[in-house]
Protein backbone atom coordinates (compact mmCIF):
# COMPACT_ATOMS: atom_id res chain seq x y z
CA UNK A 1 0.00 0.00 0.00
CA UNK A 2 1.12 3.34 -0.62
CA UNK A 3 0.42 6.44 1.46
CA UNK A 4 -1.57 9.00 -0.83
CA UNK A 5 0.32 11.88 -0.81
CA UNK A 6 -1.74 15.43 -0.10
CA UNK A 7 -3.65 17.19 -2.64
CA UNK A 8 -1.21 19.75 -4.05
CA UNK A 9 -2.93 23.29 -3.84
CA UNK A 10 -3.56 23.61 -7.81
CA UNK A 11 -5.24 20.03 -7.22
CA UNK A 12 -7.65 21.96 -4.57
CA UNK A 13 -8.43 24.41 -6.22
CA UNK A 14 -9.97 22.30 -9.67
CA UNK A 15 -11.75 20.49 -7.00
CA UNK A 16 -12.70 23.92 -5.18
CA UNK A 17 -14.14 25.09 -9.05
CA UNK A 18 -16.25 21.65 -9.32
CA UNK A 19 -17.72 21.87 -6.10
CA UNK A 20 -19.23 25.56 -6.89
CA UNK A 21 -20.34 24.17 -10.03
CA UNK A 22 -19.74 20.79 -12.61
CA UNK A 23 -17.31 21.83 -15.43
CA UNK A 24 -15.27 19.94 -18.26
CA UNK A 25 -11.34 20.53 -18.51
CA UNK A 26 -11.10 23.38 -20.59
CA UNK A 27 -13.16 25.70 -18.50
CA UNK A 28 -11.39 24.97 -15.85
CA UNK A 29 -8.28 25.43 -17.29
CA UNK A 30 -9.31 28.97 -18.31
CA UNK A 31 -10.39 29.61 -14.98
CA UNK A 32 -6.79 28.17 -13.75
CA UNK A 33 -4.73 30.51 -16.16
CA UNK A 34 -2.63 33.06 -15.00
CA UNK A 35 -5.09 35.78 -16.18
CA UNK A 36 -8.27 33.96 -14.52
CA UNK A 37 -9.90 33.97 -11.89
CA UNK A 38 -8.59 31.71 -9.13
CA UNK A 39 -5.05 31.59 -11.30
CA UNK A 40 -4.09 35.27 -10.01
CA UNK A 41 -3.81 33.55 -7.15
CA UNK A 42 -2.42 30.14 -8.23
CA UNK A 43 -1.80 29.50 -11.49
CA UNK A 44 -1.96 26.10 -13.13
CA UNK A 45 -1.18 25.02 -16.86
CA UNK A 46 -3.35 23.20 -18.87
CA UNK A 47 -1.82 20.02 -18.87
CA UNK A 48 -1.74 20.21 -15.01
CA UNK A 49 -5.48 21.01 -14.72
CA UNK A 50 -5.99 17.65 -16.69
CA UNK A 51 -3.53 15.68 -14.38
CA UNK A 52 -5.57 17.31 -11.84
CA UNK A 53 -8.64 15.92 -12.82
CA UNK A 54 -7.34 12.18 -13.48
CA UNK A 55 -5.94 12.39 -9.89
CA UNK A 56 -9.18 13.69 -8.18
CA UNK A 57 -11.60 11.24 -10.17
CA UNK A 58 -8.82 8.14 -9.07
CA UNK A 59 -9.34 8.66 -5.27
CA UNK A 60 -13.59 9.40 -5.66
CA UNK A 61 -13.00 12.90 -5.29
CA UNK A 62 -14.91 14.17 -8.79
CA UNK A 63 -16.87 11.96 -10.76
CA UNK A 64 -18.05 12.38 -14.34
CA UNK A 65 -21.61 13.78 -14.62
CA UNK A 66 -22.08 13.56 -18.64
CA UNK A 67 -20.67 15.34 -21.41
CA UNK A 68 -20.79 18.50 -23.45
CA UNK A 69 -20.48 18.90 -27.25
CA UNK A 70 -17.63 20.20 -27.41
CA UNK A 71 -17.35 23.57 -30.62
CA UNK A 72 -14.57 21.39 -32.48
CA UNK A 73 -13.55 18.42 -31.77
CA UNK A 74 -14.67 14.97 -29.50
CA UNK A 75 -17.27 15.50 -26.87
CA UNK A 76 -15.84 17.18 -23.57
CA UNK A 77 -16.64 15.01 -20.48
CA UNK A 78 -17.96 17.38 -17.39
CA UNK A 79 -17.35 16.55 -13.84
CA UNK A 80 -18.56 17.69 -10.54
CA UNK A 81 -17.61 17.15 -6.93
CA UNK A 82 -18.63 14.17 -5.02
CA UNK A 83 -20.13 14.19 -1.62
CA UNK A 84 -16.34 12.91 -0.43
CA UNK A 85 -14.81 15.31 -2.44
CA UNK A 86 -16.56 18.43 -0.95
CA UNK A 87 -16.02 17.08 2.69
CA UNK A 88 -12.45 17.14 2.28
CA UNK A 89 -12.54 20.26 0.50
CA UNK A 90 -14.22 21.78 3.87
CA UNK A 91 -11.87 20.25 5.82
CA UNK A 92 -8.42 21.47 4.01
CA UNK A 93 -10.61 25.50 3.72
CA UNK A 94 -10.52 25.34 7.13
CA UNK A 95 -6.87 24.61 7.67
CA UNK A 96 -4.88 26.97 8.47
CA UNK A 97 -1.50 27.34 6.73
CA UNK A 98 1.76 26.19 8.51
CA UNK A 99 4.42 28.99 7.30
CA UNK A 100 3.83 32.07 7.31
CA UNK A 101 6.07 32.30 4.07
CA UNK A 102 3.18 30.52 2.41
CA UNK A 103 0.50 32.96 3.46
CA UNK A 104 1.21 35.18 0.60
CA UNK A 105 -0.08 32.12 -1.94
CA UNK A 106 -1.70 29.39 0.06
CA UNK A 107 -4.28 31.24 2.54
CA UNK A 108 -4.98 33.89 -0.23
CA UNK A 109 -5.88 31.11 -2.43
CA UNK A 110 -8.29 29.35 0.58
CA UNK A 111 -9.56 32.52 1.27
CA UNK A 112 -10.74 33.79 -2.15
CA UNK A 113 -12.27 29.99 -2.96
CA UNK A 114 -14.18 30.41 0.50
CA UNK A 115 -15.46 33.38 -0.41
CA UNK A 116 -16.49 32.12 -4.11
CA UNK A 117 -18.23 29.12 -2.41
CA UNK A 118 -19.73 31.37 -0.20
CA UNK A 119 -18.06 29.53 2.99
CA UNK A 120 -17.72 31.02 6.46
CA UNK A 121 -14.10 31.93 6.47
CA UNK A 122 -14.19 33.12 10.36
CA UNK A 123 -12.54 29.40 11.26
CA UNK A 124 -9.46 29.70 9.07
CA UNK A 125 -8.65 32.92 10.12
CA UNK A 126 -9.15 32.59 13.60
CA UNK A 127 -6.41 28.91 13.32
CA UNK A 128 -4.27 31.19 11.07
CA UNK A 129 -4.11 34.04 13.68
CA UNK A 130 -3.46 31.27 16.70
CA UNK A 131 -0.73 30.04 14.50
CA UNK A 132 0.73 33.85 13.39
CA UNK A 133 0.80 35.78 16.36
CA UNK A 134 3.55 33.28 18.45
CA UNK A 135 5.92 34.15 15.12
CA UNK A 136 5.59 37.67 15.96
CA UNK A 137 6.39 37.19 19.39
CA UNK A 138 9.71 35.30 18.46
CA UNK A 139 10.76 37.71 15.72
CA UNK A 140 10.32 40.02 18.39
CA UNK A 141 12.33 38.28 20.91
CA UNK A 142 14.76 37.82 18.20
CA UNK A 143 14.97 41.36 16.98
CA UNK A 144 15.56 42.93 20.39
CA UNK A 145 19.06 40.66 20.70
CA UNK A 146 20.09 41.40 17.06
CA UNK A 147 22.50 43.89 15.29
CA UNK A 148 23.76 44.60 11.67
CA UNK A 149 22.32 42.97 9.25
CA UNK A 150 21.00 40.59 11.07
CA UNK A 151 18.61 43.16 12.75
CA UNK A 152 17.63 44.27 9.45
CA UNK A 153 16.52 41.11 7.87
CA UNK A 154 14.88 40.56 10.79
CA UNK A 155 13.14 43.47 11.53
CA UNK A 156 11.73 43.11 7.73
CA UNK A 157 10.37 39.86 8.83
CA UNK A 158 8.79 41.17 12.01
CA UNK A 159 6.86 43.92 9.78
CA UNK A 160 5.50 41.45 7.17
CA UNK A 161 4.55 38.65 9.82
CA UNK A 162 2.67 41.43 11.57
CA UNK A 163 0.90 42.40 8.06
CA UNK A 164 -0.25 39.30 8.25
CA UNK A 165 -1.98 39.82 11.63
CA UNK A 166 -3.43 43.12 10.74
CA UNK A 167 -4.80 41.62 7.28
CA UNK A 168 -6.39 38.82 9.31
CA UNK A 169 -7.82 41.35 11.63
CA UNK A 170 -8.85 43.72 8.97
CA UNK A 171 -11.14 40.51 7.32
CA UNK A 172 -12.52 39.76 10.63
CA UNK A 173 -13.54 42.88 11.56
CA UNK A 174 -14.72 43.09 8.10
CA UNK A 175 -17.13 40.13 8.93
CA UNK A 176 -17.95 42.16 12.41
CA UNK A 177 -19.59 45.33 10.50
CA UNK A 178 -21.45 43.06 7.84
CA UNK A 179 -23.35 41.02 10.20
CA UNK A 180 -23.72 44.49 12.30
CA UNK A 181 -25.22 46.45 8.86
CA UNK A 182 -27.32 43.31 8.20
CA UNK A 183 -28.79 43.23 11.74
CA UNK B 1 24.18 50.86 -25.11
CA UNK B 2 21.06 49.27 -23.58
CA UNK B 3 22.75 47.04 -21.04
CA UNK B 4 19.97 45.80 -19.11
CA UNK B 5 20.12 46.76 -15.60
CA UNK B 6 22.57 44.41 -12.54
CA UNK B 7 20.52 41.77 -10.96
CA UNK B 8 20.58 41.99 -7.43
CA UNK B 9 23.27 39.02 -7.23
CA UNK B 10 25.71 41.06 -9.54
CA UNK B 11 25.13 43.96 -7.56
CA UNK B 12 26.14 41.98 -4.72
CA UNK B 13 29.28 40.57 -5.80
CA UNK B 14 29.76 44.39 -7.09
CA UNK B 15 29.50 45.86 -3.64
CA UNK B 16 32.08 42.48 -1.91
CA UNK B 17 34.97 43.59 -3.97
CA UNK B 18 34.45 46.86 -3.93
CA UNK B 19 34.71 46.23 0.10
CA UNK B 20 37.69 44.05 -0.36
CA UNK B 21 38.96 43.01 -3.77
CA UNK B 22 38.74 38.79 -3.35
CA UNK B 23 38.54 35.74 -5.23
CA UNK B 24 35.41 34.21 -6.96
CA UNK B 25 35.51 31.07 -4.58
CA UNK B 26 35.40 33.93 -1.59
CA UNK B 27 32.76 35.61 -2.95
CA UNK B 28 30.87 32.55 -3.10
CA UNK B 29 30.85 31.90 0.74
CA UNK B 30 29.87 34.95 1.17
CA UNK B 31 26.62 34.67 -0.55
CA UNK B 32 26.29 31.19 0.39
CA UNK B 33 22.56 30.79 1.93
CA UNK B 34 24.39 30.28 5.43
CA UNK B 35 26.68 33.28 4.94
CA UNK B 36 26.21 36.66 6.34
CA UNK B 37 24.39 38.10 3.25
CA UNK B 38 22.85 34.96 1.86
CA UNK B 39 20.06 35.39 4.85
CA UNK B 40 18.67 38.57 1.91
CA UNK B 41 20.56 37.32 -1.52
CA UNK B 42 22.16 34.12 -1.50
CA UNK B 43 23.71 33.25 -5.02
CA UNK B 44 25.14 30.19 -5.95
CA UNK B 45 28.71 29.53 -6.73
CA UNK B 46 27.96 29.22 -10.78
CA UNK B 47 26.16 32.11 -10.70
CA UNK B 48 29.08 34.41 -8.39
CA UNK B 49 31.87 33.50 -11.18
CA UNK B 50 29.29 34.10 -13.85
CA UNK B 51 28.17 37.44 -12.23
CA UNK B 52 32.05 37.70 -12.21
CA UNK B 53 32.28 37.67 -15.68
CA UNK B 54 29.76 39.85 -16.62
CA UNK B 55 30.75 42.64 -14.13
CA UNK B 56 34.07 42.30 -15.50
CA UNK B 57 32.92 42.57 -19.44
CA UNK B 58 31.41 45.63 -18.41
CA UNK B 59 34.56 47.04 -16.69
CA UNK B 60 32.80 47.36 -13.40
CA UNK B 61 35.70 44.70 -11.79
CA UNK B 62 39.16 43.78 -13.16
CA UNK B 63 41.47 41.50 -12.30
CA UNK B 64 43.91 42.42 -9.69
CA UNK B 65 46.54 39.68 -9.56
CA UNK B 66 46.16 35.88 -8.46
CA UNK B 67 46.20 33.57 -5.23
CA UNK B 68 47.51 30.29 -5.37
CA UNK B 69 44.74 28.05 -5.29
CA UNK B 70 44.93 24.83 -2.54
CA UNK B 71 44.83 22.52 -5.04
CA UNK B 72 44.39 23.03 -8.86
CA UNK B 73 45.02 26.20 -10.89
CA UNK B 74 45.24 29.97 -9.51
CA UNK B 75 42.40 31.97 -8.64
CA UNK B 76 42.10 35.36 -9.67
CA UNK B 77 41.45 37.92 -7.48
CA UNK B 78 39.22 41.01 -8.59
CA UNK B 79 38.38 44.59 -7.77
CA UNK B 80 35.70 46.94 -8.12
CA UNK B 81 37.27 49.43 -10.59
CA UNK B 82 36.41 53.41 -10.26
CA UNK B 83 33.37 52.87 -12.26
CA UNK B 84 32.50 50.34 -10.65
CA UNK B 85 32.28 52.09 -7.34
CA UNK B 86 30.36 55.38 -9.13
CA UNK B 87 28.01 52.79 -10.21
CA UNK B 88 27.48 50.55 -6.66
CA UNK B 89 27.12 54.37 -4.79
CA UNK B 90 24.08 55.47 -7.47
CA UNK B 91 22.70 52.24 -6.97
CA UNK B 92 22.58 52.49 -3.29
CA UNK B 93 21.63 56.10 -2.80
CA UNK B 94 18.72 54.57 -5.37
CA UNK B 95 14.99 53.77 -3.83
CA UNK B 96 13.80 50.52 -5.29
CA UNK B 97 11.08 50.94 -7.46
CA UNK B 98 8.65 48.14 -6.88
CA UNK B 99 7.71 47.42 -3.66
CA UNK B 100 7.92 43.55 -4.17
CA UNK B 101 11.22 44.24 -4.69
CA UNK B 102 11.97 45.40 -1.32
CA UNK B 103 12.46 41.62 0.35
CA UNK B 104 14.99 41.35 -1.91
CA UNK B 105 16.47 45.01 -3.14
CA UNK B 106 16.00 46.97 -0.44
CA UNK B 107 17.51 44.78 2.25
CA UNK B 108 20.59 44.68 0.36
CA UNK B 109 21.35 48.44 -0.36
CA UNK B 110 20.90 48.79 3.51
CA UNK B 111 22.68 46.07 4.71
CA UNK B 112 26.05 47.35 2.18
CA UNK B 113 25.31 50.84 3.07
CA UNK B 114 25.90 49.27 6.70
CA UNK B 115 28.73 47.70 5.94
CA UNK B 116 30.30 50.69 4.37
CA UNK B 117 29.78 52.82 7.14
CA UNK B 118 27.10 55.48 4.38
CA UNK B 119 24.46 56.92 5.40
CA UNK B 120 21.11 55.66 3.72
CA UNK B 121 19.03 58.15 5.10
CA UNK B 122 18.63 60.01 2.33
CA UNK B 123 17.88 56.48 0.29
CA UNK B 124 15.17 55.65 3.06
CA UNK B 125 13.28 59.02 2.62
CA UNK B 126 13.12 58.83 -0.74
CA UNK B 127 11.66 55.12 -0.12
CA UNK B 128 9.45 56.32 2.36
CA UNK B 129 7.82 58.93 -0.57
CA UNK B 130 7.68 55.93 -2.88
CA UNK B 131 5.99 53.55 -0.29
CA UNK B 132 3.15 55.82 0.65
CA UNK B 133 2.29 56.80 -2.48
CA UNK B 134 2.23 52.76 -3.10
CA UNK B 135 -0.38 53.06 0.37
CA UNK B 136 -2.45 55.33 -0.73
CA UNK B 137 -3.43 53.83 -4.14
CA UNK B 138 -3.76 50.52 -2.78
CA UNK B 139 -6.06 52.13 -0.10
CA UNK B 140 -8.61 53.83 -2.79
CA UNK B 141 -8.26 50.76 -5.14
CA UNK B 142 -9.70 48.32 -1.96
CA UNK B 143 -12.03 50.65 -1.26
CA UNK B 144 -13.69 50.42 -4.95
CA UNK B 145 -13.03 46.99 -5.03
CA UNK B 146 -15.58 43.68 -4.09
CA UNK B 147 -15.07 40.35 -3.66
CA UNK B 148 -11.73 38.00 -4.17
CA UNK B 149 -10.41 41.57 -5.42
CA UNK B 150 -10.62 43.36 -2.13
CA UNK B 151 -9.18 40.12 -0.69
CA UNK B 152 -5.89 40.34 -2.73
CA UNK B 153 -5.82 43.69 -2.86
CA UNK B 154 -6.19 44.13 1.43
CA UNK B 155 -3.14 41.41 1.72
CA UNK B 156 -1.33 43.71 -0.74
CA UNK B 157 -2.14 47.11 0.94
CA UNK B 158 -0.86 45.37 4.48
CA UNK B 159 2.28 44.05 2.99
CA UNK B 160 2.81 47.19 1.31
CA UNK B 161 2.17 49.04 5.10
CA UNK B 162 4.65 46.27 6.47
CA UNK B 163 7.43 47.99 3.91
CA UNK B 164 6.12 51.67 5.50
CA UNK B 165 7.13 50.86 9.00
CA UNK B 166 9.85 48.62 8.22
CA UNK B 167 11.17 51.96 6.39
CA UNK B 168 9.85 54.18 9.35
CA UNK B 169 12.24 51.94 11.56
CA UNK B 170 14.83 52.26 9.57
CA UNK B 171 14.66 55.79 9.77
CA UNK B 172 14.63 55.70 13.63
CA UNK B 173 17.74 56.58 15.37
CA UNK B 174 19.38 53.78 16.55
CA UNK B 175 18.76 52.94 19.87
CA UNK B 176 22.53 52.64 20.72
CA UNK B 177 23.38 56.45 19.14
CA UNK B 178 20.84 57.27 21.45
CA UNK B 179 22.44 55.10 24.55
CA UNK B 180 25.55 56.75 23.29
CA UNK B 181 24.12 60.44 24.09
Amino acid sequence: MTVERELAPGEWSVLALLAEQPGHGWALARQMAREGEIGRVWALGRPLVYRALELLEERGMIEAAGSERGVRGPNRTVFRATPKGSEALALWLKEPVEHVRDVRSLLLLKLVLIDRGGLDRAPLLQAQRELVVPSVLALEARLAESSGSEAIFTRFRLESTRAVVEFIDGLLAEETAGVAAAS
Amino acid sequence: MGERNLAPGEWAVLALLSEQPAHGWAVASQLDQSGELGLVWSLGRPLVYRSIDVLAERKLIEPAGHEPGLRGPNRTIFRATPAGIEALGHWLAEPVEHVRDVRSLLLLKLIFAGRAGTDPRPMLTAQHETIAAAVKSLEARMRASAGSETILLRFRLESTRAVLRFVEGELEPSTELQAAV
